[in-house]
């Protein structure tokens, strides 16, 4: 299986970035293999490629930026609805949280991850984070997909994410998020 | 923080009396002898010259010198084996603290039978440590724990983690209300998978000490207590220290380790220690808990066991941490504290 096959399988099988073997090892000195790389997730904007993505940012920056800014964003929305656990992106507690690969990705890229991330403001299902104590905040707050959404376009935004172990409570602010968005 | 004394400093004040192996004889001059007898009387003469092999150590030295390196699973391994009037004399001599460390050994050695065990008890009354006292993490108060919940998960999307609910709750005693202000949790644990023996654990990987076993905290914390926010306080929904201020209420964990992928075991040695006070480090109690998850996301939880004292593994798992925590920077949170070591 080539390196590339590897970061597709791990994502398949919803293997973290920090347990994948292939995402620590993936290094892209070949420039065949980092044009096919960036060539399969610009023709594949799916959650599969989040790894892939992911790798290629951190080891191959110029190959990275070939890929349009919306089509990564739009990686990086699809991983957060469907990957099994959302610990690539961090995880959100009082304390303010702690942000990953996935998520300094979607600071990166600013205003483009904004339109895939609104979509995903709706997305009630449970965040769930892998782990013991990481995985216990997905239990004391229950955590929903949008919470990491409204994290990170929050933020984008230019504003200070606000943060309640109320989900009711969430759900004002993320209303309050969707008004700002609207009046853009 | 009080002072903290690292347990070989404690130990810094006994002295080892063990006679070195003798010297060998006194030299001759190699160069007169090859002259005179040649190179093979040199060769002999040098063969006999080689300090004779330490003579090997009596059971009776063997095991004092377990009782000297407080290595108690030895001792109970040479003990019970050949008891003896000195593993009398020297449990005798222990603190009460001590036979606590001896008592776990003893379990996990399954003697609770033995003639040591009827020695660590005799100890315990001799100290006049009462009954209820001397059952295993009743030392220093009340431990309960509880398994919450057990949920399978789902490998199908969309998929569910395997889930496992577990919660432990400290009352102190009145006694050791007296020497403790604050009252938390230091968790350990070894997260691998059941055919590799790969680490699978999601944090902790760059302080991984034997077996896998490590400190187990949210990345970026910069405390190694359990549940603690960074400025040292509770977590309420998931853990609270015992305050002397507020002394009625007890200190309480949960933890809700999940999965996604299967066929990983989960083990954790949660010990209830002192992080303020007189006794600040003691380990109060320690609670072995844990469960596997096959490869179709079913949980199988572990027996639950209650121990006096912590593990040599879980002062791996901490001496791991404090490495962590003055090593370079880029490996460890911010302003990452060391744990105390002091845990006697």
């Amino acid at each position: 299986m080539s390196r590339l096959e590897r970061l597709l399988s791990d994502a398949e099988e919803d293997v973290l970035a920090a347990d994948s073997e292939a995402y620590e090892s993936a290094r892209f000195d070949d420039p065949g293999e980092r044009e096919a790389a960036a060539g399969w997730l610009r023709a594949n904007p799916t959650a599969g490629g989040v790894l892939l993505l992911l790798a290629l940012r951190r080891e191959a920056p110029d190959a990275y930026a070939s890929i349009p800014a919306e089509s990564r964003a739009r990686i990086l929305a699809a991983a957060m609805r469907e990957r099994a656990n959302l610990n690539d992106f961090g995880y959100i507690d009082e304390q303010g949280g702690l942000d990953r690969e996935a998520g300094d990705a979607l600071l990166e890229l600013g205003e483009a991850a904004i339109a895939p991330l609104a979509g995903e403001l709706g997305d009630m299902n449970p965040g769930q984070l892998e782990g013991s104590e990481e995985a216990t905040l997905t239990d004391d707050y229950a955590l929903r997909r949008a919470d990491f959404a409204y994290r990170y376009l929050a933020r984008i935004l230019g504003l200070q994410p606000k943060f309640d172990p109320d989900p009711a409570v969430r759900d004002q602010h993320i209303a309050e998020l969707r008004e700002r968005l609207e009046a853009r | 923080m009080p002072d903290r004394v690292t347990i070989d400093e404690e130990r810094g004040g006994r002295e080892d009396t063990r006679e070195a192996p003798g010297a060998p004889a006194p030299s001759m001059h190699i160069l007169d002898l090859q002259r005179a007898a040649g190179n093979a009387a040199v060769a002999r003469a040098l063969a006999a010259r080689q300090p004779a092999q330490a003579p090997a150590r009596s059971p009776e030295e063997e095991l004092e010198k377990a009782f000297f390196d407080d290595d108690w699973d030895r001792v109970v391994a040479l003990a019970t084996a050949r008891g003896g009037p000195s593993a009398v004399k020297r449990v005798a001599e222990l603190s009460a603290d001590e036979l606590r460390y001896l008592d776990d050994a003893i379990v996990r050695a399954d003697q609770e039978d033995s003639l040591l065990a009827r020695l660590v008890k005799a100890g315990f009354d001799a100290k006049k440590v009462p009954e209820k006292q001397q059952a295993a993490g009743a030392g220093y108060g009340k431990v309960e724990f509880k398994n919450t919940f057990a949920h399978d998960g789902r490998k199908t999307r969309p998929k569910k983690n395997a889930r496992y609910g577990f919660e432990i709750k400290f009352t102190p005693a009145p006694w050791t209300m007296g020497a403790a202000d604050e009252i938390g949790f230091i968790q350990s644990v070894q997260v691998v998978d059941m055919d590799t023996g790969e680490n699978r654990a999601s944090n902790g990987r760059n302080r991984l000490a034997s077996d896998m076993w490590h400190v187990d905290r949210l990345d970026g914390s910069d405390h190694g207590w359990y549940g603690m926010t960074d400025e040292g306080g509770s977590k309420d929904k998931h853990m609270q220290l015992w305050q002397k201020s507020d002394w009625g209420e007890p200190a309480w964990m949960k933890d809700v380790p999940s999965r996604a992928r299967g066929n990983v075991m989960f083990k954790a040695e949660t010990a209830i220690v002192c992080s303020k006070g007189f006794h600040a480090g003691k380990v109060y109690a320690t609670v072995h808990w844990g469960f596997e998850v096959d490869d179709d996301l079913v949980i199988t939880p572990y027996e639950t066991d209650v121990f006096n004292k912590e593990s040599e593994a879980f002062r791996d798992a901490v001496d791991a941490w404090n490495a962590q925590a003055t090593g370079p920077e880029g490996r460890r949170s911010g302003d990452q504290h060391e744990l105390p070591t002091n845990f006697r």
